[in-house]
């Protein structure tokens, strides 16, 4: 099973602190080196930052005005785990990530116009 | 009997399935390794194309009782009748009231993109069969309906409706019934598909009889004019990647998860991708799905830069797309392209933001990369252009064909990453066998992997193991541009040497034999090190080979081939084993 979670923290240290404390991101030891790794079962983590809603409106290549973002710093988690993230969980409309094979946003039910149409 | 032959295990890059590459020894299952994405990928396949892995955009494509179909008045019987393939796989879908239907969609696909549905049918109590492609959104509507005579194996009547439109409709008698049926074609604009099924009383009708029903196995959705050979799926997101780039004789593809930034990453029509022109220089025209791309479907842009008469560095005609950017953040840009007569000159820059880079372009498809790295944090785009004054010399335009552009962070760029609406993520490729002690020799044996790493900039490793690096036998390739053969055993560190072939980054043969004070290290054919001292006892049994060390420090690149043997193979035959 896949869980995808569409995170958003005030800022990179709180979503960082988190995904530690969750287990989503581990500190490994081999031969005395340490770095970090995902955890067991993890599959993904994306770090997505800021995101632009808004691009820079530009004249020419000169930036009139700058681009806005949406509140917050985000990450995008795949795992086969199941967290509670509580507040940080969203499910934005028109999400900026996707994974590979996996819907950029839900299409479904799909009812053919046609047939209603028919009917 | 040859070497190979006294082998445990041998994987070579031959057989698979969604989540296993077979082994060659032992060939009864007990040795398939497991791969781990969670995602989809791209390959270049043994035809040369970039390809989905998979290319069948449908997922569960014999198993129309997964949750993956959407079905509405349809009652499935699966595994019902003999399918196509000779097994006992295909369903029977019967109607359970007059608007039965079964559907799925597919959501990114490429703007405008021509696509073509197929599925294997046979009779039972009915005639008819309709095959569907839809789209239907706030800006584009269309669906396309061809109705399949099941009976007489021809085709029938077919309605575009809203925008759509059918280019082809084909059924082919594959035997004992069954019918491939197959409609191309495409709505403008339209980012996503849904390729549906229903079962209707004859020809042109939608009437459908409750308790009529067809026998249906294999369905298909992809991308291009051509049904392509049947791809069976279910997830879809754990096939190994069996990669053609290097030759005839593929290799095994592992790569680390990396994301494409740009979006609508072959659309350059699209409003994502910016145009703009400046002195004496005109917009950039795009003509969208134009020629056919380095996937050999008809997805390639035509892209016409004129920067004009002018030879001023105001003087350009630039494509370009923002992105964010991270201080200190090193990306790497790749898109395929060619000329429309060759000898094209166009320039790019991205994430670094200052000087451009001159690219030639070929009459053939080439992929080109440029790596660049942030100076600042915040907003940077990706140019493609033609501007004067700055590279000279330069031609004032260029007449050129766009595919595949990609930005990723990293110092090199990896497989291709389609996009639409959004940034796209491939997972890394996950590979290893767990709970094989009977495969691995647990006091003498011999390691053998023929590889090639992708880079030296991180810890790779490839090993037995019990699972942790406490008890394991592995070859590190170290981010210093160093390859290590080493072990851990109950007495720590039993053996290390730091080997040196030429370049890691190419395809070199590796292999470690182990025994009681007897260790050595063969590469190519010659001996890198050899020890005789130190035991083999191991804290843990070894029931684990992986590319990666303990689940971490993932090895990333192209696997030829990797062995296992049971016993310490003699120094003349791993000297003959690795030779190239």
């Amino acid at each position: 099973m896949t869980n995808i979670y569409k995170l958003t923290y005030s800022d990179k240290e709180t979503a960082l602190a988190d995904l530690k404390a969750k287990g989503i991101l581990v500190e490994v030891e081999f031969n005395g080196e340490k770095h970090e790794a995902y955890g067991n079962g993890v599959q993904a983590v994306v770090e997505l930052g800021l995101i632009m809603v808004t691009p820079p409106v530009m004249d020419g290549m000169e930036i009139v005005t700058p681009p806005v973002y949406a509140d917050g710093y985000h990450y995008d988690v795949m795992s086969e785990n199941e967290y509670n993230f509580g507040s940080n969980l969203v499910e934005p409309k028109n999400p900026k990530h996707a994974f590979a094979g996996h819907s950029v946003k839900e299409e479904f039910p799909y009812e053919p116009q046609f047939l209603i149409d028919e009917n | 009997m040859s070497l190979l032959d006294t082998a445990s295990l041998i994987v070579t890059p031959n057989g698979y399935k969604e989540g296993k590459l077979y082994s060659v020894i032992p060939s009864d299952g007990s040795g398939d390794l497991s791969v781990t994405r969670a995602t989809t990928a791209t390959r270049v396949n043994s035809a040369g194309l970039v390809e989905l892995v998979p290319y069948n955009l449908l997922s569960y494509s014999e198993a129309f009782d997964n949750a993956a179909w959407t079905k509405s008045s349809i009652t499935i019987s699966a595994n019902s009748t003999t399918a196509p393939d000779g097994q006992t796989t295909a369903d029977t879908l019967t109607n359970s009231s007059s608007s039965g239907i079964i559907l799925q969609t597919y959501s990114s696909v490429n703007t405008s993109q021509i696509v073509t549905h197929s599925v294997y049918l046979k009779r039972t109590n009915n005639d008819w069969a309709v095959l569907a492609i839809a789209r239907s959104g706030a800006t584009t509507y269309g669906e396309m309906y061809v109705w399949f005579n099941l009976s007489t194996g021809v085709v029938g009547g077919n309605l575009p409706d809203g925008a759509a439109v059918i280019l082809d409709t084909e059924i082919e008698n594959v035997g004992n019934g069954w019918y491939r049926c197959s409609v191309t074609g495409y709505v403008p604009n339209a980012v996503a598909y849904t390729a549906f099924m229903l079962y209707p009383d004859g020809n042109n009708s939608f009437t459908r009889v409750t308790g009529q029903s067809v026998y249906a196995w294999g369905a298909q959705l992809v991308e291009g004019s051509t049904a392509k050979d049947y791809q069976k799926t279910e997830t879809r997101l754990n096939i190994p990647r069996l990669d053609y780039s290097n030759g005839t004789c593929p290799s095994l593809l592992v790569e680390p998860q990396r994301t494409n930034l740009l979006t609508y990453s072959s659309s350059f029509d699209n409003a994502a991708w910016l145009k703009y022109s400046g002195g004496t220089g005109s917009l950039p025209a795009i003509t969208a799905n134009s020629t056919n791309s380095p996937s050999g479907v008809q997805d390639a842009d035509t892209i016409v830069l004129n920067a004009g008469s002018g030879t001023s560095t105001s003087d350009q005609s630039l494509l370009y797309q923002n992105f964010s950017v991270t201080n200190g953040t090193t990306y790497t840009f790749s898109f395929y392209a060619k000329g429309a007569v060759g000898g094209e000159q166009i320039m790019a820059r991205q994430a670094g933001g200052g000087s451009y880079t001159k690219f030639t372009l070929t009459t053939e498809w080439e992929r080109y990369t440029l790596t660049e790295s942030a100076s600042y944090t915040g907003n940077a785009s990706v140019d493609l252009t033609i501007r004067r004054g700055l590279t000279e010399p330069i031609n004032a335009s260029a007449t050129f064909y766009l595919w595949g552009a990609q930005i990723e962070v990293g110092s090199y760029s990896t497989s291709y990453i389609p996009t639409t609406s959004a940034s796209v993520t491939r997972n890394a490729d996950v590979i290893s066998k767990t709970g094989i002690s009977s495969l691995i020799g647990q006091t003498e044996g011999t390691v053998f992997v023929d590889c090639s790493a992708a880079d030296l900039n991180t810890f790779k490793r490839i090993a037995i193991s019990s699972g942790s690096y406490l008890s394991s036998v592995y070859l590190d390739f170290r981010n210093d541009g160093s390859v290590v053969a080493a072990a851990w055993t109950n007495a720590g560190l039993a053996f290390y040497y730091t080997i040196t072939p030429s370049n890691p980054l190419n395809r070199n043969k590796y292999a470690i034999g182990y025994k009681a004070n007897d260790w050595v290290v063969y590469v190519n054919g010659s001996l890198a090190a050899s020890q005789s001292s130190g035991g083999t006892t191991f804290s843990s049994t070894l029931s684990t080979f992986e590319l990666s060390l303990g689940g971490n420090d993932n090895f990333f690149g192209d696997v030829n081939a990797a062995a296992l043997w049971k016993t310490r193979l003699t120094n003349t035959q791993l000297a003959q084993l690795t030779s190239i």
